[in-house]
């Protein structure tokens, strides 16, 4: 096996009441994978599963090949920051990220850590408590400790919640710096597409405890695993297909034709005003509500008692509440939900 | 109700509603009942009476007596309690809450029961009791039949304490600590048990102060240590709380002229113990291990 490559062969935890996995991925050395799901999708407990911190049911972690499954916290070297972030209230700052050096032996603090606390602009709080800290600073030593580590792989559970964005740009630049080809690769859990779609090589995607998606993020953005994906993605229009298969209009059958197993998505901004081409798909609707925003107009249309959103051109005059509008959509703009489009990477995740 | 919702605060006598009128009576009047009798004690010693009872040979043998008996107390209740509080914070077992009422009952029970309760199982006609003074540890009628009531029926504090700040601590923090390259003992030395010292120690301090008001059980179990009443005011190797229940019974005086005494020691150790409790609070900020 590659140097510096993590294996998750059919991972299998637990919690009271929920069942992670079974889990297959090869994290290959630098690569981000992003943890995408919704709440309860067991994100955390993945995270955990592979810090060593909760018991597992079966599968083995392996690193460059050798098996890590029974390996204590301390001897796998993940660089593990819960949401919490969990900064040891009775340290400084110093103290914080020093934390895995003094207990390597090394008494003083070393050029290593300073550097670490420069590089997060950590160096003139060096001195301060965690609760002397905003939580965007508490954020930065939580990932200075960890860096301190020299870790193999990061496991961040959300570590850019709650940053200004400006704040959350530098934090995404450092992170570039700090993995990459020659650093640790990461396992990155958020909720904030910007964060996912800066860092990440390949999304995973969780649902219920299992993977319902592994892939990069183009492949994502053409075929979402599921609703919850589809909204990640951005699509503002998102139809099951359960709710086609009961519409008995000429433009729903079309649509089921390219929808995938879960239905299809689409963006408010590829919807069109007006009948289209051969290719197109017309939908007549009526006008519900209407808003503005700085990329245009949003009109929220309602067509056989569902619910569209199309986004207009600044320049174009909103229609007005309750007059009928005909919409239309390339099928080339059509995302299915669902369609397997990462290849095998899928297989070794199946029950 | 709307009119109370909207009403701004006030620092005016205007601002305070009924009950809470009642609520500062009510809580002013326990605070007088519980300073009260302190305070006549105080002021009904004269001073010199107070220092002749500091320099007693019988008080400061009596003293020394009590403070090596719950130092040793202490020593124990720490090297027993802190580990079962521990236990009791982080692992689930089966009968984990049997075992949390069973560390209660010492609390509920009337302090001479305790010691009777003791007696049978240390006394001089038990088997225990026997295998004990023969390995040169006679409980009953000693010194440490004094230290064994200490510990039954002070204990419970300290586990209680310490069971309490462990719990505090975040379990995330530990996990972490641990992935940052810390061994279970690493990681208890190095975050719970700082995170916890000072709650313990809050824990420690009740607990030593129940050890040093302790007189049902002494007078069961440790009976022979004092050969009561001694008809004199002597030193005798005994609890502090011995003489001066013995002095009450036979010079009345002198008792609340020890009592007197050992009123301003309390204080003393109550005011150092808040004072560096206070300075601890003020160099490292949070009690506990959850992020603010």
């Amino acid at each position: 096996m590659t140097p510096g490559t993590l294996r998750l062969e059919g991972l299998v935890g637990s919690h009271p009441g929920f069942r992670l996995g079974p889990i297959g991925l090869d994290l290959a050395p630098g690569e981000v994978v992003t943890v995408l799901g919704p709440s309860g999708s067991g994100k955390t407990t993945l995270l955990r599963a592979v810090a060593g911190l909760d018991h597992l049911l079966d599968g083995e972690a392996l690193w460059e090949g050798q098996a890590i499954t029974r390996t204590q916290p301390e001897d796998r070297r993940m660089g593990y920051v819960p949401q919490g972030l969990a900064l040891f209230p009775h340290r400084t700052v110093e103290q914080n990220v020093a934390f895995p050096l003094l207990l390597d032996g090394e008494r003083r603090t070393g050029a290593a850590v300073r550097d670490l606390l420069d590089r997060f602009g950590l160096l003139p709080l060096s001195h301060r408590y965690p609760r002397e800290l905003s939580y965007g600073q508490r954020q930065r030593v939580a990932m200075a400790r960890a860096l301190a580590s020299r870790p193999r792989v990061l496991l961040w559970d959300e570590p850019l919640s709650a940053l200004d964005v400006v704040a959350r740009d530098d934090l995404i630049e450092v992170l570039r710096e700090v993995t990459g080809p020659s650093g640790p690769s990461l396992l990155l859990v958020t909720h904030d597409p910007s964060v996912a779609y800066s860092l990440a090589d390949r999304f995973l995607v969780l649902s219920s405890g299992t993977v319902s998606f592994l892939g990069t993020p183009g492949d994502f953005l053409r075929s979402p695993p599921d609703a919850f994906g589809a909204r990640f993605a951005g699509y503002e229009n998102v139809w099951e297909r359960a709710v086609l298969l009961g519409e008995p209009t000429a433009w729903s059958r079309t649509l089921l034709e390219h929808s995938g197993p879960w239905g299809l998505a689409f963006s408010a901004s590829s919807l069109k005003v007006g009948a289209g081409e051969r290719k197109e798909v017309e939908i007549a609707c009526s006008v519900r509500r209407v808003h503005w925003t700085p990329e245009g107009v949003v009109v929220g249309l309602q067509a056989h008692g569902h619910h569209l959103v199309l986004r207009m051109p600044p320049k174009e005059g909103p229609p007005a509440i309750g007059s009928p509008l005909t919409v239309s959509i390339s099928t080339s703009d059509l995302h299915p939900m669902g369609a397997e489009s990462s290849g095998g990477d899928l297989a070794s995740n199946r029950p | 109700m709307l009119g109370h919702a909207t009403r701004p605060r006030s620092a005016g006598l205007r601002g305070i509603s009924a009950p809470s009128v009642a609520m500062v009576g009510l809580a002013g009047l326990l605070v007088v009942l519980l300073v009260l009798p302190l305070a006549a004690l105080a002021l009904s010693v004269p001073p010199s009476a107070i220092a002749n009872a500091a320099l007693d040979p019988a008080v400061e043998v009596s003293l020394g007596y009590t403070l090596l008996a719950s130092g040793l107390a202490l020593l124990v209740s720490l090297g027993l309690g802190v580990p079962l509080g521990y236990l009791l914070a982080r692992r689930e077992f089966r009968g984990r809450r049997l075992v949390e009422s069973v560390v209660l009952l010492p609390l509920v029970l009337p302090h001479l029961m305790a010691g009777l309760a003791l007696l049978l199982v240390f006394g001089p006609d038990t088997s225990l009791g026997r295998a004990l003074a023969a390995a040169g540890f006679p409980v009953w009628g000693s010194l440490w039949g004094v230290v064994a009531v200490m510990v039954y029926v002070s204990t419970s504090y300290l586990v209680q304490a310490s069971e309490a700040s462990f719990r505090r601590v975040d379990p995330e923090m530990i996990g972490v600590a641990r992935t940052l390259g810390a061994s279970p003992a690493d990681a208890f030395l190095e975050v719970t048990l700082p995170l916890s010292l000072r709650a313990i120690l809050g824990g420690a301090a009740l607990s030593w102060a129940r050890a040093l008001s302790e007189i049902g059980g002494f007078l069961v179990l440790g009976y022979a240590v004092y050969p009561w009443p001694t008809g004199s005011h002597q030193p005798v190797w005994s609890p502090l709380s011995i003489l001066v229940y013995n002095d009450y019974l036979i010079d009345p005086e002198e008792a609340f002229a020890v009592a007197a005494f050992l009123l301003l020691i309390a204080l003393g150790i109550f005011l150092v113990a808040n004072l560096l409790d206070l300075l601890w609070a003020r160099r490292r900020a949070p009690l506990s291990g959850v992020e603010p």
